[in-house]
């Protein structure tokens, strides 16, 4: 077996990984003043094409081919915007990075920053990452102080200003266009698209927004090659990721592994199984958001973009939710569903009234106070919602109501009275 | 231009526009809320989803954000789009009040009027409505019920984009969202009210018009509002010979889809103090003694001490036919010198959008007819000592220097005026003529631009138009007496003196106005003649 490859985990855990003088210390930054003095900006983005990377927020677009969309219209400022806002429920990956390696974000903002052409990065760090926030912002001074970024980046022409900027306690900021709305300084709505942020972006320029966990592979691809990091994972789904893996398992944690391991690996091995040996009931493979799969499911399905979109459901942030056999599903759709409504940012009929009614309706249900056709009217419910709306917050909260109402119909129905004659 | 198929139909429509003003444009109504003309797109009440044929396959899209380009096909009746409209009245209505038997918005509710086309017609929730606040003060003319609210957010972005001022909000999240004023805001703009026209429900309502009359009883007249000179377009709306609100009425050139609050409320005078009766020195007497008074009066000047002795005020109030005629006529029987324009200026507040600081609404037409419009020219006519007898139409000055100039040296006063003001008290022979809520007529605004009227209401008492007051009260001194019965004959008039309105007639006015500046190519002709 070829030795286990780890690209952003490496130093998870120690005591001042996230200080200059340690990242440095362990071959910090080197990456980067090779690229800014021996390569052009779109050899970068030719390099990044060829890894493969996709984007680690949750729709897994590949990153050059991104990047490559970017406008370019003279005398125009092109802006990097870097996603930390990670909300998702069963994701905490981002953070690690944040905690532990901030040095070698900062390190990945100013490559990509450097292949865009852009001067002007942003962070938009979720509001209650205090910790995070506190690494982050202390790297970015030490980085200024240190010549990495600002007038002159590591002693080449290139300028670049970092700017970190905290949330302030919406799920749906991490949505890319409500993200910009709110660095702006606007109440968090997303936006309608066309245009998109590669055209029109943050106060109108050409933006390119980024996943923390993506910018963060970047040192790594433009160190090794592109070549390299496609050689991970599998063909579709290259490299590696950060599994957060949370619920009924004795081991939750951030582990870094290629993709297409087998998600039972995972729970297993990483995660050290089920809690209390008890038996599987459902998993969440990728953050609250995803379908749902039963343990069948689970026995052979592989954590990559192919396997889990096959199996009907998504990788999203490869946030994984384990549950064991005591767990009421109503219980957890209702819990999810009151998130969603809670975090709907109410733009758009069908999701803010469709949120609060799912929530009500299901909660209802739960109490034994439900009617005989809530099954059918929920799905329906859902069913007007999805696909009909400005972002997909709305079908972020219907798919997973589908998936728990069809995978664990009876469950939902042994609470309902039952249908005259049936 | 753009050709673009709606249902199996090729339709060849303006380019530049988004589907939901195409569709419009050859008479398809795409249903919508959030999307207004007159505002940024905001695409969030999902109402005017339709199906559009794309690369990949048929697709969900909204129209009010759609480009009709070249080769669109959409679909905009199909049961799929019909279920996705069903779906959306679903979610307003979720938790909406349904409160129609006491909100002022019935009759003319979007809610209501898709609800007959796409309504449910069953009830499937089984959940608690969400409650808000249902009175909620948020200004001098506004009234908030967050329940009705379907948080389209066209009242935010009025104050955003139009109004510049910000006032309004949506706070909160999900199905807590609400409409407030920031703290310690009000909304206050000299435009606030038109919150309340583009409220597509009956979330925002006029403190001044709310209970007090169900809209389905009203008739509605074209008209423009006479607040000021810029001549906003609008919708009078009455019932019963009593005047209820103003609306404004869309006319790019002037006043795009909005008034001003002051104008808004500026119907108020219509129902207030009108002139109904004939009076002599304020006491009411019959028309005809009146009438015979008054022209024994004009006799008796004109035979005592000659045509010098007479003049008439113009009025900026009066329209441009009533103007006209006072012209005309006094032309015949004094000579052109002794028609003047207004003794004074009525100016007020103003501002870089609509509010103009000349608050009459015709002293454009007054000097399109070559009255003067030069307050001091006319002071000085009125200080002449020779004056006698002088007539004045519609007139509302409250100015004391201007009692003085008539105290000094006491002409005989003969006044014709739609209100009961102190001219009316005051003057000699007073005889009531209508107000332009009253008659049709025509006003030209501060940019040059003839507007009409339509007459709403019936004339009050023995009110009539003020030309046609005119000719009776002039008519034994007329050589030959012109047959005016109606504006079109004093238009017949008016075409042949005035070479600019050459070929028109009242009738055939643009419901949008007529510039009477010179068009590009008159300028640029004029130019070429002076070269050579
Ligand atoms: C409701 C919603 C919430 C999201 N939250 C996050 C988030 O917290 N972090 C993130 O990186 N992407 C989030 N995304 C995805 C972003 O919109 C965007 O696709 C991503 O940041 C792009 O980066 P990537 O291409 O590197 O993945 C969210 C999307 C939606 C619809
Ligand atoms: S789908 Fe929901 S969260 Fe997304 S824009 Fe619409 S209302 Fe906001
Ligand atoms: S807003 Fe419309 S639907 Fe609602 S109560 Fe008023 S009239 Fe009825
Ligand atoms: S108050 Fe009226 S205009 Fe404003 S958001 Fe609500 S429904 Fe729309
Ligand atoms: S009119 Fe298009 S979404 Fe509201």
């Amino acid at each position: 077996m070829a030795p286990k490859v780890k690209i952003l985990s490496n130093y998870f855990g120690i005591d001042q990984a996230w200080t200059y003088d340690f990242y440095t210390g362990h071959g910090g930054y080197e990456t980067a003043k090779k690229v800014l003095v021996e390569k052009q900006p779109d050899e970068v983005t030719a390099e990044v094409k060829a890894s493969g990377l996709r984007g680690r927020g949750g729709a897994g677009f590949p990153a050059g081919m991104k990047w490559s969309f970017l406008a370019k219209p003279e005398g125009v400022p092109r802006y990097l915007t870097v996603n930390a806002d990670e909300s998702e429920p069963g994701t905490f990956k981002d953070r690690a990075i944040l905690e532990w390696d901030p040095h070698m974000l900062i390190e990945g903002i100013l490559i990509a920053s450097y292949a865009l052409g852009v001067h002007q990065a942003f962070v938009y760090i979720r509001g209650e990452f205090h910790l995070p926030e506190v690494h982050l912002s202390q790297a970015v001074e030490e980085a200024y102080a240190k010549g990495v970024i600002g007038e002159k980046c590591l002693g080449t022409d290139y300028k670049l200003d970092i700017v970190v900027h905290r949330g302030a306690g919406a799920y749906i900021c991490g949505e890319e266009t409500a993200l910009l709305e709110s660095l702006e300084g606007k109440r968090g709505y997303p936006r309608l698209k066309p245009p998109f942020p590669a055209v029109s972006g943050l106060f109108g320029c050409p933006t390119i927004i980024n996943n923390v966990e993506t910018i963060a592979n970047v040192p790594w691809i433009l160190a090794n090659g592109g070549a390299a990091y496609a050689a991970l994972g599998t063909e579709k789904s290259p490299g590696t990721r950060l599994f957060s893996i949370s619920g009924h398992v004795n081991k939750p944690g951030v582990y870094e592994e290629e993709l297409g391991i087998p998600l039972m690996t995972l729970i297993n091995e990483n995660g050290g199984g089920v809690r209390g040996g008890k038996k599987l009931k459902a998993v969440i493979p990728g953050g609250s958001s995803t379908p749902v799969l039963t343990p069948t499911e689970c026995e052979t399905i592989t954590m990559d973009y192919e396997a889990l979109a096959a199996a009907g459901t998504m990788f999203g942030s490869a946030g994984i939710i384990v549950m064991d056999e005591d767990t009421s599903m109503v219980e957890v759709i209702v819990n999810l569903l009151h998130f969603y409504a809670h975090e709907s940012c109410g733009q758009c009929s069908p999701c803010r009234e469709g949120t609060g009614w799912l929530h009500r309706t299901m909660k209802q249900l739960l109490k034994g106070q439900g009617t005989a056709d809530d099954v059918e009217k929920i799905l329906d419910i859902a069913n007007q919602m999805e696909g009909r709306t400005v972002c997909p917050l709305a079908a972020a909260a219907t798919m997973p109501t589908r998936s728990y109402l069809t995978k664990f119909r009876s469950e939902f129905e042994a609470l309902l009275p039952k249908l005259a004659g049936v | 231009m753009p050709k673009i198929i709606i249902d199996a139909v090729e339709y060849e429509v303006e380019a530049g526009q988004n589907l939901i003003q195409a569709a419009a444009s050859v008479g398809i109504t795409i249903p919508h809320y959030c999307y207004h003309p007159g505002l940024s797109v905001s695409g969030n009440c999902r109402m005017c989803l339709v199906e559009v044929k794309g690369p990949r396959g048929v697709m969900a899209q909204i129209a009010c954000s759609t480009p009709a380009t070249e080769g669109l096909e959409v679909m905009v009746n199909t049961d799929t789009v019909k279920k996705m409209r069903q779906g959306v009245m679903e979610f307003l209505l979720l938790n909406h009040p349904i409160d129609c038997p006491i909100c002022d918005q019935a009759g003319e509710c979007g809610l209501q009027d898709y609800y007959m086309d796409y309504g449910l017609y069953t009830n499937r929730s089984t959940v608690p409505k969400v409650k808000k606040n249902k009175v909620v003060d948020v200004g001098p003319l506004v009234m908030l019920d967050q329940e009705r609210c379907i948080l389209c957010s066209r009242c935010v972005r009025f104050c955003d984009e139009v109004t510049h001022s910000n006032e309004l909000v949506i706070a909160g999240r999900g199905e807590k969202c609400r409409i407030q004023t920031f703290p310690g805001k009000q909304l206050d703009n000299p435009y606030s009210a038109n919150v309340v026209d583009i409220c597509p429900v009956g979330a925002l309502t006029s403190k001044d018009f709310r209970f007090k009359k169900r809209v389905w009883f009203l008739s509605t007249a074209k008209s423009v509002c006479t607040g000021c000179s810029k001549g906003c377009n609008i919708y009078l709306d009455h019932e019963k010979g009593q005047v209820y609100r103003y609306r404004p009425r869309h006319n790019a050139a002037v006043n795009d889809y909005w008034i001003c609050d002051e104008g808004r409320l500026s119907y108020k005078v219509l129902n207030e103090n009108c002139l109904q009766e004939a009076l002599i020195h304020g006491e009411a007497h019959p028309y005809s003694t009146v009438l015979e008074r008054a022209q024994a009066a004009i006799a008796h000047t004109l035979e005592k001490h000659g045509k010098v002795a007479i003049g008439a005020l113009a009025s900026p109030h009066a329209s441009l036919e009533d103007n006209f005629v006072l012209q005309d006529l006094l032309g015949q029987v004094l000579g052109p010198d002794q028609v003047w324009g207004p003794a004074h200026q009525e100016l007020g507040s103003s501002d870089d959008f609509l509010r103009q600081a000349d608050k009459t609404p015709n002293r454009a037409g007054l000097a399109f007819l070559g009255i003067s419009t030069d307050p001091e020219a006319t002071q000085k006519q009125l200080a002449n000592p020779e004056l006698k007898l002088l007539i004045i139409l519609e007139n509302n000055c409250e100015e004391a220097a201007f009692d003085q100039l008539l105290q000094t040296h006491r002409p005989t006063l003969i006044y014709l005026g739609s209100k009961q003001n102190r001219l009316a008290q005051k003057a000699d022979y007073t005889l009531p003529i209508t107000n332009h809520a009253e008659q049709y007529g025509s006003y030209v605004n501060s940019e040059q631009r003839l507007q009409k009227v339509y007459r709403a209401l019936l004339p009050s008492g023995d009110a009539q138009p003020g030309w046609q007051a005119l000719l009776s009260l002039l008519k034994p001194q007329l050589k030959a007496t012109p047959s005016y019965s109606d504006v079109e004959d004093v238009w017949g008039q008016l075409r042949e003196k005035i070479p600019a309105l050459k070929g028109l007639s009242f009738y055939e006015l643009p419901e949008d106005g007529l510039s009477l500046l010179p068009t590009e190519t008159e300028v640029l002709v004029a130019e070429e003649v002076g070269n050579v």
